[in-house]
């Protein structure tokens, strides 16, 4: 069994879609995976005890999250180490092939390089096989719709998912050739006037809601007198 | 450059840490004292801080405002206002403990929703002028360079991406004594202390 984790606290998250996305395409490989949605909140109690005990059963587990700040979200990182603390009781002799799925609205994949390197790490500090992770950029106007609404801004995403799903059904590492294919900017233009795209569509949002984007709330004194 | 007489404020979740955590923190107090710092500290595993959930409101409903009411509402202002923002934590798969994380990730406020290059990458605009000095201090129970290496890249990263002044990594482990442990933090904050060459910085 596939089990595959959205590591997201958003509600319409990103991650969401592509763990859909590539269940359905496991599925129509004859891969049976299951998605299975973290909390915003996190696990604790019966209810980290029931996850432990899925991640205990499957073959192949897949981490799909977004990048926060140069890392997992929060409480994807304290999944993690949840995990690792029962290696030696709950998890004793489980072994899953672990795959990783991390994306971020930035393109370039040296940014999503650090939330790589934590899932690879701890892959070896459980002792399962690391099969390796997607790097997804330009993620966010997909806005968690299904993959096949985003249009352009999905083509990456749909593609590098297509390439890596019988991999993951033989239970194969990504290919070098699957991870190159995710890391791709899905973005049609070069990066400077793409930004002058964004951030004129920004301002103008701002004026329309007639807000400040550049206010500094937290400066010592404002926030002294707030 | 912080003057010695800088405000340094610390975020930390070495407490998770129960064998090396506090010895680690004194080695940090002690390196800060060391160098006329002033230290303050906000021990994040006792706080009631809440993740972040994403709601994007600190973007363009409430520009530069997070709307969880809760602890980081004081440490806002004091990352602010700080000379030398510390981020000290256990290392943990080569990333800060999940305590230290669920503060960096509300950090989002800090940051203008407008894109910029820096570095070469598509960043997001600092909210505030000037900035901390960042200082990543990690812990490892053990030596393990493959966990070391990935942390300081990780604050490298941090470095980048909320456009630090400066940035500088100690990383400690519980083998060290503690004037080994309080040496090395001392390095890193001499690197942000030292003057650096005079050079255009773009926001």
């Amino acid at each position: 069994m596939i089990l595959i984790v959205v590591g997201s606290p958003r509600t319409k998250a990103n991650s969401k879609a592509l763990a859909a996305h590539l269940q359905a395409l496991l599925g129509a490989r004859d891969a049976a995976a299951e998605v299975f949605r973290l909390p915003a909140r996190g696990l604790a109690g019966p209810d980290l005890d029931a996850f432990v005990a899925k991640v205990r059963s499957c073959d192949s587990l897949i981490l799909v999250a977004p990048l926060y700040l140069n890392g997992l979200p929060a409480s994807t990182q304290r999944l993690l180490e949840d995990l690792h603390d029962r290696k030696a009781t709950d998890l004793a002799g489980a072994a899953p092939r672990f795959y990783g799925v991390a994306h971020s609205g930035f393109p370039e994949a040296t940014q999503r390089a650090p939330e790589v390197r934590t899932m690879e790490l701890f892959a070896r500090a459980m002792g399962w096989p690391w099969q390796g992770a997607l790097s997804l950029g330009g993620t966010s106007p997909i806005d968690g719709r299904p993959l096949e609404e985003a249009g352009a801004f999905g083509k990456v995403a749909r593609e590098a998912l297509a390439a890596a799903a019988p991999e993951i059904a033989s239970g194969v590492p990504f290919s070098p050739a699957t991870i190159r294919a995710s890391e791709r900017s899905p973005f049609p233009i070069p990066l400077r006037p793409m930004i002058w795209l964004v951030n004129a569509r920004t301002w103008s949002l701002a004026r329309k809601r007639k807000v400040a984007l550049e206010g500094e709330p937290y400066r010592l004194e404002t926030a002294e007198t707030a | 450059m912080p003057a010695s007489s800088s405000r340094i404020f610390i975020l930390s979740a070495l407490s998770a840490d129960r064998r090396h955590g506090s010895a680690t923190l004194q080695a940090l107090l002690g390196a800060a004292a060391s160098k006329g710092l002033r230290p303050e500290v906000v021990d994040l595993p006792s706080s009631k801080v809440q993740a972040c959930y994403g709601c994007g409101a600190c973007g363009l409903t409430t520009p530069g405002t997070c709307t969880v009411q809760d602890e980081m509402q004081r440490i806002f202002p004091k990352i602010v206002s700080s000379q030398i923002w510390v981020l000290a934590s256990p290392i943990r798969f080569g990333s800060h403990h999940s305590e230290l994380k669920k503060a960096l990730d509300r950090c989002q406020p800090l940051m203008v929703p407008v894109y910029t290059v820096r570095g070469g990458e598509m960043n997001f605009r600092p909210r505030y002028a000037p900035r901390p000095a960042l200082l990543g201090v990690g812990l490892l129970p053990e030596p393990d360079a493959d966990q070391e290496q990935a942390y300081r890249h990780l604050v490298a990263r941090h470095g980048l991406n909320l456009a630090a002044e400066r940035h500088a990594c100690a990383v400690v482990t519980g083998a060290d004594v503690a004037d080994v442990a309080q040496a090395k933090i001392e390095l890193a904050l001499a690197d942000l202390l030292e003057p650096a060459p005079r050079k255009r910085t773009k926001r």
